[in-house]
């Protein structure tokens, strides 16, 4: 019987043209996520597609659309004998329910494990042909492995699909319903993703990665910080956490099937097939009808010959359109969709993951993004299953041939179905905004900008959307039923996708698109507005064109073929429908042209092949001249007018040039920049030759060489002007209100653009680059004397003059010397009385403002009116920084520092001569009122404080490391300067915070992880590794010999450019004075890529008799250091160190916790096994070994042992 | 008496042929005219009487002929017939949880209702009509087939439509009902045209002065029942015989019909003279249906 079910479902599965459906989607899916460069599950950075971690990855998150396979084949054959109305004949035959249920159970298994099998059949044929082909990066393909398959196959995917089966076929053998068992899959799908968002901290990941019915989560903790060579190698074992996981969820599937199964309960009917109406109900049924049967021969005398009186347009559409929204709003859809909208809003704003784990405050720019964001992919959704389901309605319900047979005009079905879906999107957005609206009250902010909602929400994101409704119903329209339009949906979804690598990207091609509306609180909407009315008026054209012959071919009876229907489309119209098309196609054409003339005449449009096109072109022809001697410039007087109503600034720059190199210069290569049509580069004895306007460049050629030490005069012209809108061509730099521009964007530049070229590696063979070399060699003494900022950058002395509107500041490095109002003119005249690196920038807005003076440096910041939460606190990090700066490695260059806050079209803070721009996506809008919080106001500014020393007194040589000397030791003042403010246990957070990001980031590293000291500007080493080492270092070596070896080497670069220091000075400085283990120990940290793997595996506490309140408390630490080489291979190095050991009556995470160390103290420690004894005051509740994160360790969690 | 009769007519189908893309030539050079008052449309499962009923219902569009309805030209202005037009479908569906009331008066707005206080009156009126004024207030989708089936006939009747299609509107409807629904249908029919279609040949006895046969989408027979009967009388020969002796007697004569009564068969022969053995049995509009579908199965 069993057997016989069993291969009873499989032959009927088998039948379905679903079966092949599914298989096929599920292998399509993957086999073109595995050869499509825009499609990627999993892998990344460097990964080999077919390795164990990529397969693991891709059949991990295919799991999870299987949930829908498994409704689909599991649940129906739950549910098949109700709904194909076989229970009747069925149940009435004796049948034995183990062996029944079981064997349909396990036949519909068989098929949903069948069908995943796909996936892997997916990505072994993608790998193979898409190699074959070239569509594959072919050095991304390794050799296969079977063996990878098989183990993630049945290790990850089986127990998944088991559980998912088990789950649904209880559901619905308990409810006996499809609708039941979709809800329940939506339910687990909203609660798996909620908890996801809850269970992502750091402290639950282990829980997480065991409750997982999935595994993803398992998987991922598994293979956390695996690096390129793990990804590529190490195959999945079933041990640990992941057998854990694994055999909890079967466990749970057994006990679901056995208790939930319906193998204890007879096969019988549903109790709710049989309807019965209760004693009170029938008596009241039938007095009911007694008293109506009196009204019935008074009725049976009406008139029921009233004519009809014709068409009723207005009577009809609102008849309609109520209908309609009763409809859809009364639907269990509906319900399922309002609370995913809400619960995906809630989940973020609960536990939002901004800097360092600090939320922000709730703003309303960032509320209207979030709900455009994570509503997006459901709206689509909303618009795929609706427009079906609304368009066919009369069909599906079956009185689509009375009503079609009514005299109701096309349009009003048409028109209120519309109104209907586009009400489902409105509510949806609503219910968004009064999720975010309700959280802003919860956080105590109180300016909620509606108006924002409305514009950004209704007009930006929901207006296309409707527009897209209007196209769905279209294609529902033009199909012949509701499958076959979903599905050319669908395919427009995909071509949206598709379209643009075809050379289509212009939003001009893209149905409902417009380039993307940014919005800033300082900027307001900017200039983006006008391009969206343009664009949306082009496609309310077109729109209407589709509406009219929407509603003219509209399905009046059953199977009417589209031909037949296009016969009558003249009828339908009439008059007012061939006057809509006409206006339509005005509107799509007029609004078309003036489309087209300002993204492609106006302004430039490229495509993005073409692009990477000119890219590689511009490297085969002036890669050459990379290294060729360009002038430095050491005196520039800018003269900058910025009128930012016409978005334009005329600039020029009177500079002084010097040959820094040793031999003459002939020519070098000028870069003409963006946005710019009048420019020029004036020197004495040379001319600016043709520009090729190709790649924006052209050669100077000195008709008198210029020849080494010599001195010359330029000018430097540039007028940055904008007309008409882009097709998202954007320049953020010269805006309305928060210009903010620099030197190298604002005036052209010398020499080849390095920035320019093409930097992926499969790019770079597709056009025959060679690998990109990303630094100058450590050792290459050619580059010592080249700034990090690239050639030719120099210190320089600095004055400028700029103007602005006169509602506005400008601001430009150095101090103030003198402020006038000339014709309507802000007139600002800025001189810089030290030598400052040649990077400068121009700011213009108009912007609150703070000043305050401290030891006779003036402080400034200025900062949109809504954002001075943080004012406060940015200018106490200034002066704090100063103090520790000034105090331990030398004076502060300036008299005066200034924090200007820009648009948050670009985050980041940027630090200039006595100038910090920063952008309000940072730090001024942190909520630091729970002081449990790190403070990223308080520590960006201190980073950007500490850039005034490391990189503008002391530069860094353009080689390998140079971004140390800047960021990292930025990093460390910064570190520094908190942890007196906030003190060590903050810090621990901090660095806890930037260990974890450093392994994540040399998990994804595409090239090779380099040591430190030869970091090839890669921000997870610079920054994040930069902390924890500095830091690390600074525990080793104490406070003051480290600062004062930073001091001494400062000193000797300050200003220097010849040569400029290199990270091997900088070892030397701290080597100054150290002993061999610390050389060892610095060695490790700066030389090498050394992984400790610390752990405390045992803690035995015993009360000191005689002594009250004192205990003997022996750790075991077990204790290795592994070295790694630039793939992650990693090797075993033996190793004896100081290492701290702490005891603590509380938890160190729980920062609200004060004077909870009981003891702290550095021991000695070896590879392998390691016991200490101390003896301490207080029964220590947590004892471990680098309690406070001093080490590169690859786990830090398991340092801690919690008694 | 020629111009009068010519008057009557109010449906006028000219050479209507419709081929599927199965290949199935529903609809085959049919042409029909039709008067005021009852017609009725006869022929077997699978006839083309649903695609005839569909068509002139404006639901679907011939290959080619023309329908033309008291001057509309039904093909070319669907609308304007939509105004004029009852149509029950053969079977049809509900939307859900919407009660009786609530979707007739639905219905009726769409028909042009616009009166409010008229369209409740003729709401009410005709669920009284059809029997389901007591269980107005139910969802209609969960009315039995025979309530449901009542439900279309209202609907049908909104609007006082001067063209009524029903297409076999008894089905499923208990003796009792149906009774009730050829009284309605006869004291509606003088002043409109209703085109009944069915394969039950007692409801076109009773009903229908004017009828026609349909047969692989052919109009084979059309006239007035009666006359129709007429015609036959004196050729239809019966006789009671068992099981076993229909085979021989199928061979021998031209069998048009055979029914059981009584557990016995009888057997209708069509023939010139008394074939040995039968009697003479009085023509009725059954056997001038089973003799015309005999004749037409014979010569396709």
């Amino acid at each position: 019987m069993l057997i016989k079910m069993l291969a009873f479902e499989w032959r009927y599965f088998t039948r379905q043209p679903s079966f092949y459906v599914t298989s096929l989607i599920f292998f399509l899916l993957t086999f073109f996520a595995t050869v499509s460069e825009n499609v990627q599950i999993g892998g990344g950075g460097n990964v080999l597609y077919n390795g164990p971690f990529s397969i693991a990855q891709t059949l991990l998150i295919m799991g999870l659309f299987a949930m829908f396979l498994v409704v689909n084949f599991v649940a129906s054959t739950a549910t098949r004998n109700e709904s194909s109305k076989m229970s009747e004949l069925l149940y009435s035959k004796p049948i034995n329910p183990i062996s029944y249920q079981l064997g349909r159970f396990l036949g519909a298994f068989a098929v949903v494990s069948t069908v995943f099998l796909f996936v892997p059949v997916g990505i072994f044929l993608g790998t193979t042909f898409g190699g074959l082909v070239g569509w594959v990066d072919p050095e991304r393909i390794g050799i296969t492995n079977f063996s990878h398959y098989f183990t993630s196959y049945f290790y990850l995917s089986l127990p998944t699909l088991l559980v998912l089966s088990c789950f649904f076929y209880a559901v619905a053998i308990k409810f006996r319903s499809m609708m039941a068992v979709y809800l329940s899959a939506v339910a687990l799908f909203i609660f798996y993703s909620v908890s996801g968002q809850f269970l992502n901290e750091p402290e639950y990941r282990t829980m997480a990665a065991l409750l997982d019915p999935f595994a993803l989560n398992t998987f991922g903790e598994v293979s956390r910080y695996w690096t390129m060579f793990d990804k590529n190698n190490s195959p999945i074992e079933l041990n640990g956490i992941l057998l854990e996981n694994r055999l909890l969820w079967l466990a749970v599937s057994v006990v679901i099937m056995a208790v939930f199964g319906g193998f204890r309960a007879k096969v019988r009917l549903s109790s709710n097939s049989v309807k019965k109406l209760s004693k009170k109900q029938g008596k009241k049924a039938a007095q009911q009808t007694q008293l109506q049967t009196k009204l019935i021969p008074s009725l049976l005398a009406n008139n029921i010959t009233t004519k009809s009186a014709g068409v009723q347009t207005a009577a009809h559409m609102r008849l309609r359109v109520l209908f309609e929204i009763k409809q859809v709003i009364f639907s269990a859809p509906f319900m399922v969709l309002a609370v995913l909208t809400i619960f995906m809003l809630v989940a973020p704003l609960i536990d939002p993951h901004a800097m360092f784990g600090t939320p922000n405050w709730p703003l309303t720019q960032s509320m209207v993004a979030l709900i455009g964001n994570s509503t997006g992919l459901l709206m689509m959704i909303v618009l795929a299953y609706y427009s079906a389901e609304i368009v066919w309605r009369e069909r599906n319900s079956g009185m689509g041939d009375i009503v079609d047979a009514m005299p109701v005009n096309n349009i009003t079905f048409w028109l209120s179905k519309l109104i209907a879906i586009s009400l489902v999107l409105t509510l949806l957005y609503v219910f968004g905004i009064a999720v975010t609206l309700v959280n802003q009250v919860l956080q105590g902010y109180d300016h909620f900008e509606l108006s924002q909602y409305v514009i950004r929400l209704g007009y930006v994101n929901l207006y296309p959307l409707i527009l897209t409704a209007a196209l769905a119903f279209f294609l529902q329209v033009i199909s012949p039923n509701k499958y076959i339009g979903m599905m050319l949906f669908v395919l427009y979804i995909i071509s949206t996708i598709t379209l643009s690598n075809f050379g289509f990207s212009h939003n001009m091609f893209q149905f409902a698109g417009a380039p993307r509306v940014f919005y800033s609180d300082i900027n307001g909407y900017g200039t983006f507005l006008t391009s969206q009315h343009w664009y949306m008026l082009y496609w309310t054209g077109l729109t209407l064109i589709l509406a009219s012959l929407t509603y003219a071919l509209w399905h009046r009876g059953p199977a009417q073929k589209l031909k037949t229907r296009i016969a009558k489309v003249g009828y339908y119209l009439s008059t007012s429908g061939k006057v809509t098309v006409a206006l339509g196609l005005v509107l799509f054409i007029g609004a078309g042209s003036i489309i087209h003339y300002n993204t492609r005449v106006l302004n430039e449009y490229t495509i993005a092949d073409d692009l990477e096109d000119i890219q590689a072109q511009y490297e085969h022809n002036y890669v050459e001249y990379l290294n060729d001697n360009i002038p430095s410039i050491t005196k520039t007087h800018a003269k900058v007018d910025i009128y930012p109503n016409e978005r334009r600034i005329e600039a020029s720059a009177e500079i002084t040039l010097i040959n820094a190199a040793d031999e003459a210069i002939e020519r070098f290569l000028v870069a003409k920049p963006r946005f710019t049509k009048i420019w020029n580069v004036e020197i004495a004895g040379g001319t600016l030759g043709e520009v090729d306007e190709k790649f924006n460049t052209a050669w100077f050629t000195f008709e008198q060489p210029l020849q080494p030490g010599e001195v010359r005069q330029g000018i430097l012209t540039a007028k940055r002007e904008h007309h008409g809108f882009s097709d998202g061509n954007n320049d953020f730099a010269l805006v309305e209100n928060g210009t903010f521009i620099d030197n190298f964007s604002l005036f052209p530049t010398f020499g080849y653009r390095q920035d320019w070229q093409l930097t992926d590696r499969h790019k770079r063979r597709k056009h025959d680059l060679a690998p990109l070399q990303r630094a100058n060699k450590l050792e290459d003494e050619s580059f010592y004397n080249e700034s990090f900022f690239g050639k030719g950058v120099a210190f320089m002395d600095f004055e400028a003059t700029v103007s602005t509107s006169e509602a506005q500041f400008a601001i430009a490095p150095g101090y103030l010397q003198s402020e006038r109002v000339e014709n309507g003119r802000r007139i600002f005249h800025y001189k810089m009385d030290a030598p400052m690196v040649n990077f400068y920038s121009f700011m213009s807005a108009a912007l609150a403002s703070k000043k305050e003076q401290y030891k006779g440096i003036d402080i400034e910041v200025y900062y949109h009116k809504d954002h001075g939460m943080n004012v406060d606190r940015m200018i106490e990090s200034v002066r704090d920084s100063i103090d520790y700066f000034t105090a331990n490695f030398g004076p502060y260059q300036h008299k005066q520092l200034r924090i200007i806050e820009f648009p948050g079209y670009r985050s980041f803070a940027q630090s200039f001569a006595n100038t910090v721009p920063y952008s309000e996506q940072i730090g001024f809008i942190s909520d630091l009122r729970d002081p449990e919080n790190i403070d990223p106001a308080y520590y960006v500014t201190a980073h950007e404080v500490a850039h005034q020393w490391w990189g503008h007194q002391v530069g860094a040589a353009n080689v390998q490391g140079s971004a140390i000397i800047s960021e990292s030791l930025s990093q460390y003042s910064a570190l520094m300067v908190m942890e007196k403010k906030y003190g060590k246990d903050k810090i621990r957070k901090f660095l806890k915070y930037e260990l974890d990001r450093y392994l994540r980031g040399r998990s994804v590293e595409f090239l090779e992880e380099m040591p430190l000291y030869r970091s090839e500007n890669q921000q997870y080493i610079h920054y994040r590794k930069g902390s924890v080492v500095m830091m690390s270092l600074k525990d080793r070596l104490g406070e003051q010999r480290l600062n004062l070896a930073l001091q001494k080497f400062l000193q000797t670069f300050k200003y220097n450019s010849t040569p400029y220091p290199t990270t091997s000075d900088l070892m030397a400085y701290i080597n100054q004075d150290t002993n061999e283990q610390e050389k060892m120990f610095v060695s490790n940290l700066f030389e090498h890529i050394s992984l400790y793997d610390l752990k405390t595996t045992d803690v035995q506490v015993v009360a000191v008799e005689g002594e009250q309140d004192t205990f003997d408390v022996t750790l075991t630490v077990e204790a290795a250091l592994k070295r790694a080489d630039g793939q992650g291979k990693e090797t075993d190095i033996d190793f004896v160190d100081a290492i701290d050991i702490g005891l603590f009556s509380e938890d160190p995470e729980d920062l609200s916790a004060n004077d909870f160390v009981l003891y702290l103290a550095k021991h000695q420690i070896k590879t392998g096994t390691n016991e200490i004894t101390v003896r301490v005051k207080g029964m220590p509740k947590f004892a471990g070994v680098d309690p406070y994160v001093r080490l590169v360790d690859r786990d830090s969690a398991d340092n801690l042992y919690r008694l | 008496m020629r111009d009068k009769s010519k008057e009557r007519i109010m449906l006028t189908i000219n050479g209507l042929s419709k081929t599927y893309d199965n290949g199935v030539k529903a609809l085959d050079n049919v042409c029909l005219e039709i008067p005021k008052g009852m017609f009725g449309l006869l022929g077997p499962n699978g006839a083309g009487k649903s695609s005839l009923m569909r068509t002139i219902a404006t639901l679907q569009d011939a290959d080619s002929g023309s329908i033309n309805f008291d001057g509309i030209d039904v093909l070319n202005d669907p609308q304007a017939l939509r105004q004029r037009l009852g149509y029950l479908p053969q079977d049809f569906g509900v939307y859900p949880r919407i009660s009786a009331y609530e979707l007739l008066d639905h219905l009726a707005i769409l028909k042009g209702l616009k009166n409010s206080a008229e369209r409740k009156e003729a709401v009410e009126g005709l669920l009284a009509q059809t029997n389901l004024y007591q269980h107005r207030k139910n969802a209609v989708s969960g009315f039995s087939g025979g309530m449901r089936q009542r439900f279309g006939i209202a609907q049908a009747l909104l609007g006082d439509p001067d063209l009524l299609i029903v297409d076999e509107p008894t089905a499923g409807l208990d003796p009792e009902e149906r009774n009730r629904f050829h009284n309605l249908l006869v004291a509606l029919g003088e002043e409109k045209a209703i085109i009944l279609s069915t394969h039950i040949v007692d409801d076109v006895t009773e009903l229908c002065p004017q009828m026609a046969v349909l047969a692989s989408g052919k109009i084979i027979l059309q006239g007035n029942p009666i006359a129709l009967t007429d015609k036959l009388n004196g050729q239809i020969w019966r006789k009671t015989v068992t099981q076993h002796e229909v085979a021989d007697i199928e061979q021998s004569h031209n069998v048009i019909s055979r029914r059981l009564f009584a557990g016995q068969t009888i057997v209708h022969v069509i023939a010139e003279n008394a074939p040995e053995g039968f009697e003479l049995a009085p023509a009725n509009l059954e056997d001038v249906y089973f003799s015309t579908l005999h004749d037409h199965r014979r010569v396709a």
